[in-house]
């Protein structure tokens, strides 16, 4: 029965071709509106849900408070390093046949005090079971006859280790990590070994003091698809971005920088893993009152709330756009329903032809209904397709710009299935209204009607 | 048999009140090809529409077979139109966009016959009525007789007991008229009743029953003339 009324109504819309696919275009474009935006944003969200998971949701991080002396702001020289300033001929005095790497990452505050004493925070807050740090200074490197002025991070090892979703991965692509065991190894960004033209095992000068080159990292995973330091705000972001950049940094040991500058590192970031289960801002409490008897000024602050603030801010953002296209599907439904009743009208003697051989009136509801329903399914069968083609296309196309590469749509099945069920449902109440006047009509009278 | 018993039906256009049949009392035999004449107006269609189940009384009763239709709801009237009535009308009533199978499948798509019997039995119908060749043709792409016999093959199609037909020849030449009137003629040999509007007196001349109306009215053959004469 019904199988019948949905081939009259297949029949009804593929009589009217080109009116048809107008109007299934109108449900066309909103569906594939809907797709393309919610499946880009889940996108974006799980990339900053990934870079959070890579530091882990158990970590409280420790930045510098607001205000405190922002130690590098300045080069050894007072030379300014602000925005990756360079000059030649440091380092042996003869002049440069290149600039040296550009060091573009934002500079860091830093804490206004000596080294964190892991071992006293971990007597202090029992919670605590694994904590890594790091400090960054800008300093005169020189590379053979390359000289200039280079971002020095100096993580722990148990940073670059436990905690390396912070340096955007840290993977070592060629040679080997940092050691304690060879204190005068560094390691170089993927950016920075390009530009300085070294190899493992020739050395460097940072600061007057000569390094090993022990390895080159992979370029950073926040230059592939980097976005949730983008997304933070303040300080945390800073700090975020200048960590996970390290393309364009050499590092060294974090005891090897202190001791050989004592006065100029100062820790840019603390990371504590506390163990799981335990209660997060009572810990954050205890963590606070120990590093202020170690007499640093720095900021607690939990992974967790991070990917929470974010992960709250795409959920607005998300849903800003979803309605947006879900305005311009409300639009392709009323022309749908503008449609259907052009075509009651249109179809008036066809009606009274129906019903003067036997078709009642809910049949001629249901025809009509199919009708504008099977156009619904249409246009969200379609519109998911082009959806599903955009989406690829507009995360390309975004990554591109932003400089990443390995950021994809998302398509959770319930956005898949609820869409095209959304527009079959809003295809079918948008005829409603038509298909019950259609209903309705005096059989007589619509046989009369021209 | 089909039995009207003091029918009226009286129609509102603004503040006016149009009485189109008054009082009518009229009995149709089952199997008599019957005949309705009459001038433009006299109520010819409206009694039809109400015998057809498309329109109801505003008083009086119909029956069919026993039925009352006055006391039918919108559906059983659909129902009993569907199975037992089968309409031909002046201006062919295809739908355009369907082909001639397919207007003759319809009724049975309404009437829950499968689509794969509708279309057996549409086909056979059209090869009835000389148009087995022409199956595939869109109203637009048929003559006029060729029309009326895709309304007569699509009247005919759920075997109704009744074919009403109004002023079928009217859009047909001579030749074509008295095909279609010949078809339907023969339908009373298949012990259905067909029962035709038409102001056309040969068709009269050979009815089993005629009926005369004016204004709303049944009225004798002598008395119509006489009438017509002092118009």
């Amino acid at each position: 029965m019904s199988f019948n009324l949905t081939a009259l109504a297949w029949r009804n819309i593929r009589s009217r071709r080109a009116r048809s696919w107008l109007t299934i275009l109108g449900i066309l474009i909103g569906t594939m509106a809907i797709v393309t935006l919610i499946s880009i944003g889940t996108g974006v969200e799980n990339a900053v849900l990934r870079q959070f998971k890579d530091i882990g949701l158990d970590v409280v991080l420790l930045t510098p408070r607001e205000g405190v002396a922002q130690h590098s702001s300045a080069g050894v020289d007072g030379t300014s390093m602000s925005g990756g300033t360079q000059e030649k001929g440091l380092g042996d005095g003869s002049l440069s046949a290149e600039p040296l790497g550009e060091s573009n990452a934002p500079q860091m505050p830093q804490a206004g005090g000596a080294g964190l004493d892991p071992a006293q925070l971990r007597r202090d807050v029992p919670e605590v079971t694994q904590i890594g740090q790091i400090a960054t200074q800008v300093l005169p490197v020189a590379a053979g006859e390359l000289a200039g002025f280079v971002r020095v991070m100096a993580p722990s090892q148990d940073l670059t280790t436990q905690f390396a979703g912070l340096l955007g991965g840290f993977e070592v692509a060629q040679g080997h990590g940092l050691d304690p065991a060879n204190a005068n190894g560094v390691l170089l960004g993927a950016h920075t070994a390009q530009e300085m033209g070294v190899s493992i095992g020739e050395t460097i000068t940072i600061g007057g003091n000569t390094f090993i080159v022990v390895g080159i990292l992979a370029p950073s995973r926040q230059t592939r698809d980097g976005l949730g330091s983008d997304l933070l705000n303040g300080q945390s972001a800073e700090v975020f971005h200048a960590l996970a950049n390290t393309d364009d940094a050499v590092f060294i040991l974090y005891q090897q920088a202190m001791a050989l500058w004592p006065d100029r590192f100062m820790s840019s970031m603390i990371a504590i893993r506390i163990r799981s289960g335990i209660s997060v801002t009572d810990t954050i409490a205890k963590i606070n009152a120990a590093v202020a008897n170690q007499g640093l000024s720095m900021t607690p602050i939990s992974t967790q709330a991070l990917a929470d603030n974010v992960q709250k801010t795409l959920g607005m953002v998300k849903i800003v756009l979803a309605s947006i296209a879900a305005i311009s599907l409300l639009v392709g439904a009323v022309g749908m329903m503008n449609t259907m009743y052009t075509a009651v009208l249109e179809r008036t003697r066809e009606i009274g032809i129906l019903k003067s051989i036997g078709a009642k009136d809910r049949q001629v509801l249901g025809i009509f209904l199919i009708d504008s329903g099977l156009m619904g399914l249409a246009g969200g069968i379609f519109g998911l397709i082009i959806g599903v083609a955009a989406s690829f296309l507009g995360t390309s196309l975004l990554g591109r710009w932003m400089g990443v590469t390995t950021f994809s749509p998302s398509f959770p099945p319930w956005l898949l299935v609820g869409v095209v069920w959304f527009s079959f449902i809003l295809g079918a109440l948008a005829g409603i209204w038509p298909a019950w006047h259609a209903a309705r009509l005096d059989p007589v009278r619509a046989l009369a009607s021209d | 048999m089909i039995s009207l018993c003091k029918v009226e039906k009286t129609y509102h256009r603004g503040p006016n009140e149009v009485r189109a049949i008054r009082e009518l009392d009229l009995d149709i035999s089952t199997g008599a090809f019957t005949v309705i004449m009459g001038p433009s107006g006299s109520g010819k269609s409206t009694l039809l529409h109400l015998i057809g189940c498309l329109d109801t009384p505003t008083a009086g009763d119909i029956q069919l077979d026993g039925t009352n239709l006055s006391h039918l709801s919108s559906n059983e009237r659909a129902e009993l139109r569907a199975r037992r009535i089968g309409f031909v009308f002046q201006s062919f009533n295809q739908i355009p966009n369907l082909s001639a199978v397919e207007n003759v499948e319809l009724p049975m798509l309404l009437a829950h016959v499968s689509r794969a019997e509708a279309r057996t039995r549409a086909k056979a119908a059209l090869d009835q009525v000389a148009l087995g060749e022409r199956i595939n043709h869109r109203p637009s792409e048929l003559s006029g007789g060729e029309l009326q016999r895709v309304a007569i093959a699509r009247a005919l199609v759920n075997n109704p007991d009744i074919v009403l037909a109004d002023e079928p020849t009217g859009n047909l030449d001579t030749e074509t008229g008295e095909q279609v009137i010949s078809m339907l003629m023969h339908l009373k040999e298949k012990g259905k009743t067909p029962i035709i509007v038409t102001h056309n007196p040969e068709v009269g001349a050979i009815a089993d029953f005629l009926v005369h109306m004016r204004d709303g009215k049944r009225v004798e053959p002598l008395e119509q003339i006489r009438q017509e004469v002092l118009v």
